[in-house]
């Protein structure tokens, strides 16, 4: 019973960081700040909801999958976050609110 | 665990997706649409991970095990090939 109830409030709150990643991506008025909020909700909903369905009492396969899923994602998510961030800010696509005449693409 | 919790979370988690599809399509630059393209992946493994458990079929979990690796790799196949213009020459100096 405890049990069930902390799997679903893992997992709402896990669908509340992916919400506000969505929203974050529609409201933000630029590349790297829209960067900012989905990578949030790549981390942070991810491992809520893989957290709550760890909970659930079942064969251990399943955990080691999650697990894998969860490692894997939180590997990679930084990583392409970086490389998008890096050809964004290479590619001179502008700041919002910020002048880039001074360090700007050829200062890499 | 209720099967309609399950269920009724994975259809939250596969409607986020129209939203970051409206993002892709509006983006103004290219980086926006691989950003959007990126929370799409994202959503899509939880669906699937949701969608195993609320079935009781695991073997969706390697589905959403193969969509991370997938993601990843096309992400950045496509960012390689954006800034080198090929996809085995290095990066332009």
């Amino acid at each position: 019973m405890i049990i069930t109830i902390l799997q679903i409030a893992l997992i709402s709150l896990g669908l509340f960081f992916l919400f506000a990643g969505v929203v974050g991506l529609i409201r933000l008025p630029d590349v790297f700040t829209r960067m900012h909020a989905t990578t949030m909700c790549d981390t942070m909903g991810v491992f809520f909801v893989l957290a709550g369905l760890m909970l659930r009492p079942g064969n251990w396969a399943n955990l080691v999958k999650l697990c894998m899923i969860l490692g894997f994602l939180w590997l990679t998510s930084p990583t392409v976050a970086h490389l998008i961030g890096q050809a964004a800010w290479l590619d001179g696509v502008p700041m919002y609110g910020i002048s880039r005449d001074k360090g700007g693409a050829d200062n890499d | 665990m209720p099967t309609t919790f399950l269920i009724v979370a994975a259809s939250c988690a596969a409607l986020l997706t129209f939203p970051a599809f409206y993002g892709a399509i509006r983006g103004p630059s290219l980086y926006d649409r691989i950003v959007s393209i990126n929370v799409i992946s994202t959503v899509s493994i939880i669906a699937i991970a949701l969608l195993s458990f609320a079935f009781d079929n695991t073997s969706f979990l390697d589905v959403a095990l193969v969509f991370a690796l997938c993601g990843f790799v096309g992400t950045t196949a496509i960012i390689k090939a954006i800034r080198s213009g090929s996809l085995g020459r290095k990066t332009k100096p």
